[in-house]
């Protein structure tokens, strides 16, 4: 038996926040320190939907099925945000030979899980190194 | 090709330290720097996805950085390297040998992780008693055969790009020049299939990932006086190393009781065997391209042409397309311009013939022939002219008036020779108000009205069947094929109507602080579909500032908020079997 289609409306909201930030600072003794940072906020989501009832008949003979709806609407909820922020310092020890050092943090947090599993982490990356130069 | 490329690589470095041998008389000045240091990347939970980009874990790793600039009286070399791992460096090299040539060399590779689907959505199962929920009935499964699997691929992009100039001077120039590009990439990727209809079964499996994309581009560039001309020729190709993936798809039967297995398969184009999923197809492209400029006593125009021929190599399916611009420019008078952009293409995408086997062959009311010829939303007319009246009374204002229209007719959309066509009308208002060097402002307000914007046309609800209007001869069910001609309903997300407005302002408090304001809003609307008025709304502000509070401080700071909310159908045919 087919007794044609059920449509209702659904809204869908995204919001998405992302704040930027950094300074430079040349300080004393030929050093020069820069921090910068990167937030991004998001979540998505759909309103409940509100689907017309389903009629007697169609309930009666389709009894196997599943009419409940109430729950579709939190199939692709999305809400996360990641942190990227740099530290990082030069020391110039001569003008052809310059220490630099840098600490990169990135964390990522699912608050809601999606097809992927909890992605929440975070990972860092401590760099260090001298640049020697000549003209 | 991996080694090939990292072997002319360090060669190219090695030829790059090589000092700059030098003359009495010329004028030779260099400098270099070599970068020697090292990372430590270490992590905490789950680890891929904030580290998308980072290749390596609790590792300690060397990095290598060069960097070397030298010249000799008008020639000179450049050259700037970084090793971070195997998987990501760059080099980048630029020759210049005065105005008779130059050259550029680049590389650059990273590694990219991909998301790893757990497909554990893909578990439903009807219940055969809703009351309590007890479960049976149809059912959807999921298979994962790398559990835990880590999906990621290196990408190398290789450029160069060359120059010669066969006549330079204050009034003549003649250029040729040639230029390639090659990405590649190694690695692996989720490939995600399902076997139908009888029963969802969903597997993951991994798959190779080895894709070769060169491009080659040549020309001549010659210009006389007020006029140019220039010919360019393009070349585009795409393979895959790696075969593709293979997937056992079930053997057909009913989904409840695992019997009836002639009926189901009888509706399949096949079950019960292996088959290649997600081909990679091998593609190519060829382009040509004139382009002409001149000044005109009153303005400049400008126009090209471009002929390109797409193959699908495996399918041998062609898209042709011809198609032109061009861009008038006339000084009306001291304070009024004028601007006219036109553009027209005829795109031709082949038919493609899909043969099927006879569906339920030699069953009852069975033997129907479904094969059809798809043809293509990309062969199309496409038009589009606008015109720009800008006013620039003093350096403090400018406005500026567009209006335009755009047609886009789709030859076999939804069906063969239905000649579907979208029309747009547009116009756009722009101020810009600099009243002081303080502050600063602009505005920019434009209205797109369309007539049959792209959509699905008539698939997206079912009226009610009552019996069928044409029933197969000797049987007496209905089958999902039926279905097709109790379609109804259109759906798009693409408006009829989009209003759009931005504002930007520019204040300056003190001379070392600024700060910049911005607003979008845009309303899009269709009211046309016999489903539901689609809306859209697009709310984003921002604010932006910069101080520079000595010449050993500077700070910056960035907001911005996007707000976008729109609505959808959810549609679901009732019916059992």
């Amino acid at each position: 038996m087919h007794y044609g289609s059920l449509m209702g409306e659904m809204d869908y909201k995204t919001v998405v926040n992302s704040f930027s930030a950094g300074f430079t600072f040349l300080g004393i003794k030929r050093t020069v320190f820069t921090v910068s940072g990167n937030m991004v906020m998001g979540e998505a989501e759909f309103d409940p939907v509100n689907m017309p009832e389903v009629s007697d008949e169609a309930e009666q003979e389709l009894e196997a099925a599943n009419f409940d709806y109430s729950e579709v609407n939190t199939y692709s909820d999305l809400s996360y945000n990641r942190l990227d922020l740099t530290l990082g310092a030069d020391y110039s020890i001569d003008d052809e030979t310059t220490f630099s050092a840098e600490l990169i943090y990135i964390n990522f947090a699912d608050d809601e899980v999606y097809v992927y599993g909890d992605q929440t982490g975070s990972l860092y990356v401590i760099r260090a190194g001298v640049t020697f130069g000549l003209r | 090709m991996q080694r090939t490329i990292k072997t002319t690589l360090l060669l190219f470095v090695m030829v790059s330290l090589i000092p700059v041998s030098s003359y009495a008389d010329d004028l030779v000045e260099y400098d270099w720097g070599i970068y020697l240091g090292s990372h430590y990347t270490g992590s905490v939970d789950y680890y891929p996805r904030a580290g998308e980009y980072y290749r390596s874990n609790f590792e300690i790793r060397p990095e290598v950085g060069l960097n070397y600039i030298g010249t000799r009286n008008d020639k000179m070399l450049k050259v700037n390297a970084f090793y971070y791992d195997d998987k990501r460096m760059y080099l980048n090299a630029e020759g210049v040998g005065g105005d008779t040539w130059s050259a550029k060399l680049s590389y650059r590779s990273f590694f990219h992780r991909t998301p790893h689907d757990l497909l554990e959505n893909m578990t439903a199962r009807e219940a055969v008693d809703p009351e309590h929920n007890t479960p049976g009935g149809k059912t959807t499964t999921h298979q994962d055969y790398v559990p835990g699997a880590q999906f990621g691929y290196a990408s190398h992009q290789v450029a160069s790009e060359a120059i010669l100039n066969l006549i330079k001077n204050d009034e003549n120039e003649v250029k040729l020049y040639a230029a390639h590009k090659s990405i590649i990439e190694h690695g692996d990727k989720q490939v995600i299939s399902t076997s139908h209809c009888f029963s969802c079964h969903v597997e993951s499996h991994r798959a190779e990932v080895d894709l070769y994309t060169h491009n080659f581009m040549g020309g001549i560039e010659g210009s006389m006086g007020p006029a140019s001309l220039a010919y360019e020729f393009g070349y585009r190709f795409t393979e895959s190393r790696v075969g593709a993936s293979q997937r056992y798809f079930d053997e057909a039967q009913h989904p409840i009781q695992g019997n009836k297995k002639e009926e189901f398969g009888s509706r399949l184009i096949y079950d019960d065997t292996t088959l290649a999923v997600e081909k990679q197809p091998e593609t190519e492209k060829y382009s040509h391209t004139a382009k002409i400029k001149t000044d005109l006593p009153f303005g400049a125009l400008a126009g090209s042409f471009t002929h390109a021929r797409a193959t699908n190599k495996d399918y041998g399916l062609d898209t042709k397309s011809n198609g032109g611009v061009a861009r008038l420019f006339s000084r009306l008078s001291r304070r009024i311009s004028f601007v006219g952009n036109f553009s027209a293409s005829r795109i031709k995408d082949d038919p493609y013939f899909v043969d099927l086997p006879l569906w339920r062959e030699d069953r009852p009311g069975g033997g129907q022939d479904f094969d059809y010829t798809r043809y293509s939303s990309l062969t199309r007319t496409y038009f589009s002219g606008s015109g720009e009246v800008i006013y620039n009374p003093s350096i403090r204002y400018r406005l500026s008036l567009l209006a335009g229209y755009k047609s886009n007719k789709r030859d076999d959309f939804p069906i063969q020779d239905a000649e579907y066509e979208t029309e747009t009308l547009f116009g756009q208002l722009t101020v810009r108000y600099r009243p002081s060097s303080k502050f600063s402002g602009s505005m920019k307000a434009r209205i797109e009205q369309t007539d049959n914007p792209f959509m699905t046309v008539g698939k997206l609800l079912e009226r009610r069947m009552n019996g069928v209007e044409d029933p197969i001869t000797g049987n007496g069910f209905v089958y999902y094929f039926q279905r097709e001609d109790y379609k109804y309903g259109d759906a798009t997300q693409l408006p009829t109507m989009s209003q759009q407005l931005q504002f930007q302002l520019r204040y300056r408090p003190a001379r070392k602080w600024s700060l910049v304001g911005g607003l979008r809003v845009q309303l899009d609307k269709n009211d046309d579909l016999n489903t539901i008025d689609f809306e859209k709304t697009v709310l984003q502000p921002s604010l932006s500032t910069t101080y520079v509070v000595n010449p050993s401080w500077s700070l910056y700071g960035n907001f911005t908020h996007l707000n976008e909310s729109l609505n959808a159908p959810l549609a679901v045919a009732l019916f059992d079997g």
